[in-house]
């Protein structure tokens, strides 16, 4: 086994998925905010990655007998591939609505944006 | 031992950009302890064996994502310098992502999580084949083609991302492309969006 | 250059040994290993940074003497023969200039800027393989890795523009980072294809597939890449000088303007690490084409391959040099929406049209195991339908990629006359 205990991946993890829950939710400017969700997509990577590492064994392909399909065992890492892009997507449609109500209030601070508010 | 000294220093730096980024009074500045937290990210990846993972993360969060959130704070010039940078629900946010970091480092900590001993290093940094023939294997791209005693070739590894692109292209085809769309669309929605 | 790769040359892995054993007698056996690691790291890296540095300097004086020769002057001739010490002097005047940091600016963004912008210049030689066993360290995604590292300059010059306080700071710094941003993508679509044909990221690899098979890397299809893909080398050239915004893709840079871009507020070694960063991006740009395109330190012909292979590749790498230069000498600048037309409207179709084609052909080549005077044969067809088609995006869209200024037209004879 490697050196590092798997844990202690699950704690860094961990710790970048709350501090960003915390950005996420105490922060005024939404760009801030944004950048919260970001460091929870990277937290959840970080777990995700980490315990396919630890998990998957190295001998990991095989044929399948009666359809001759390979199963690759690159599940991790190939989610962690597919929240990175999601990531980027979800960042440059957010950032350009960021910038659109700027553009239409001049302002950028969360507690304003509360027109659907009760 | 060396192993677990850089992990210590690149969780660190890691854990406190994060910290840097939801305590900076300039968003200017926060972007920028992000940055330097992807970059830790980026680490901890090499550390995991998957260097690949680690390069895609600096090229698209270092250098795209990051951009962009650069971009989105200049044109959206912070007209805030002066005020309180978090809300009224500072405490309770506080508290939420305590009390959350506690249940999740817990049970990290504590889980049996089935950890499989045959989860070693491989031999050549990729993933060791078995069970497909020779003739196969050998036509995989990036497949290491060595020599073993009797003076045969056999295929030593295939690396991590020849596995990847084959991975990508048979069993995760539908989200490969669906994923395309999705940048497409996300691409076209922040142009119409974002124009004057 | 690891040792045990058995590819080294035999004078670093005596070198190698003989640290090896110094250690294991003075220290104990869990930290020799360690130690002879750190330490011929260290070792490396200062070669690597001692060759790059002084390559660096002499680029620049080259700069000097080459434009100065295409603009029918001499160049730089006054420090030492044939100016030779004229890096030096200019060293020297950057680090005795005065340092001003200007009033309103912030401190740490701004004076982290020119300190951030070096390191990722830098790091990029890691991959460049030299020789046969001379490349510092052989990534399976060394390529990637090149292009990685070479996008996060990005923010440091965002920082500089931002952290200068100024608005044309501002602006420069924002033209710049659209200008390299953009201009990934034909590069690296451009790159595509010649990956494919090679079949690995790695840079020792790609070189072996040009040319003489390097162990563990094939040699499909062992010509160099520029004959198979000339296209592709002329977009990835004109995307890389716009990468490291070279004349004629410097308008945020802008020398001869008034305001200076990014680093209007920059000045003595400050400016210097943003010169100096700028003349290692240029050569690690070189090398980077010399690998992917020109067979790296492979001869051209097997006859010739007693020339050290390190010969050939900074033979290659001036060449590449020289080219670059020829085209800040020659070329006027592009405006910046001509800049933006160019990359978005002709290099990336062409570069999408070169992935395609680039694409069927290999995959056919490879799949009827055709011989590499076939392959050729095949790329040579599909290359002049991408220049007819090159051609076509030229003259067809030479309107929509930015024409003259709008009201500057000069006034007709009517208007004159009245």
């Amino acid at each position: 086994m490697p050196a590092v205990p798997v844990w202690w991946y699950l704690i860094v993890a961990a710790g970048l998925f709350c501090i960003g829950l915390y950005g996420a939710l105490t922060r005024r400017n939404a760009i801030n905010v944004l950048m919260g969700v970001e460091l929870m997509l990277n937290g959840v990577n970080v777990q995700t990655v980490a315990l396919w590492r630890y998990v998957t064994p190295a001998v990991a392909l095989d044929v399948n007998g009666a359809t001759g399909r390979f199963v690759t065992a690159v599940d991790g890492l190939a989610f962690a591939m597919f929240v990175i892009v999601l990531a980027a997507a979800e960042a440059a449609v957010g950032l350009a609505l960021i910038i659109a109500i700027y553009r239409s209030r001049r302002s950028v601070r969360m507690d304003e944006f509360a027109l659907l508010h009760g | 031992m060396i192993e677990q000294a850089f992990f210590l220093v690149l969780a660190g730096v890691t854990l406190g950009a994060a910290l840097g980024v939801v305590t900076a009074r300039s968003v200017f500045v926060s972007a920028l302890w992000l940055v330097l937290s992807f970059l830790g990210i980026a680490g901890l990846y090499v550390l995991l064996d998957t260097g690949f993972l680690a390069v895609i993360q600096v090229l698209i969060y270092v250098g795209a994502i990051s951009v962009l959130i650069l971009f989105a704070i200049m044109l959206t010039r912070n007209i805030m310098v002066g005020e309180r940078a978090t809300n009224n629900q500072w405490a309770m946010g506080l508290a939420l992502a305590l009390a959350l970091f506690g249940t999740l480092a817990a049970v990290g900590h504590q889980a049996d999580w089935r950890l499989n001993d045959a989860a070693v290093v491989p031999a050549a940094g990729g993933l060791v084949l078995t069970g497909d023939s020779l003739a196969e294997r050998a036509t995989v791209p990036g497949a290491l083609v060595i020599q073993d005693e009797a003076g045969a070739p056999t295929v030593a590894a295939s690396g991590n991302i020849a596995t990847l692109g084959r991975a990508f292209m048979s069993d995760y085809l539908l989200a490969f492309e669906v994923a395309a769309v999705i940048l497409l669309v996300a691409l076209l929605g922040a142009i119409v969006i974002a124009r004057e | 250059m690891n040792p045990q790769d058995g590819l080294s040359p035999p004078a670093a892995t005596a070198l190698r040994a003989a640290l090896d054993q110094a250690l294991a007698r003075v220290l104990p056996e869990q930290l020799a290993g360690p130690t002879a690691d750190v330490l011929w790291w260290a070792l490396l890296g200062t070669l690597i940074l001692a060759v790059i540095q002084v390559s660096m300097l002499y680029a620049t004086w080259l700069e000097r003497k080459a434009v100065g020769r295409i603009q029918n002057r001499l160049g730089a001739n006054r420090v030492g023969k044939f100016g030779l010490l004229q890096p030096i002097a200019d060293m020297v005047k950057m680090l005795t200039k005065e340092d001003i940091t200007p009033s309103g600016a912030h401190r740490w963004v701004y004076n982290l800027a020119p300190i951030l912008v070096v390191p990722p210049a830098i790091l990029v030689f890691a991959v460049i393989p030299v020789g046969a066993g001379l490349v510092a360290t052989d990534l399976s995604v060394g390529f990637l890795f090149f292009i990685a590292v070479s996008s996060t300059v990005v923010i440091p010059i965002v920082m500089a523009g931002w952290g200068s306080r100024n608005k044309y700071a501002l602006i420069g710094a924002m033209r710049a980072v659209a200008q390299i941003v953009s201009y990934e993508i034909p590069q690296v679509l451009s790159v595509i294809g010649v990956l494919l044909m090679a079949g690995t990221l790695s840079t020792q690899g790609i070189i072996s597939s040009q040319g003489v098979a390097v162990p563990p890397y094939g040699s499909f299809p062992g010509v160099w890449f520029v004959l198979v893909q000339p296209v592709a080398f002329v977009i990835f050239m004109l995307a890389t000088v716009a990468e490291i915004e070279r004349s004629p893709f410097d308008m945020p840079e802008a020398e001869s303007e008034i305001i200076a871009g990014y680093h209007t507020e920059y000045s003595g070694i400050k400016f210097g690490m943003f010169y100096l960063s700028l003349y290692f991006l240029t050569i690690a740009a070189a090398c980077l084409g010399t690998i992917l395109f020109l067979g790296g330190w492979q001869a051209p012909l097997a006859a010739l391959s007693f020339i050290p292979g390190w010969v050939w590749f900074s033979g290659k790498t001036l060449l590449l040099v020289l080219f670059f230069m020829w085209l800040r000498g020659t070329l006027p600048r592009l405006r910046v929406d001509q800049m933006m037309g160019f990359c978005w409207k002709i290099l990336v179709p062409l570069a999408l049209a070169n992935l395609m084609v680039a694409g069927l052909v290999g995959k056919l080549a490879k799949q009827a195991d055709a011989s590499p005077l076939f392959t050729l044969a095949g790329f040579t067809l599909a290359n002049l339908v991408l220049v007819a088609v090159a051609v076509w995006l030229l003259v067809a869209w030479r309107s929509r990629v930015g024409g003259p200024a709008v009201g500057l037209r000069p006034p007709t004879v009517a208007e004159g006359a009245a």
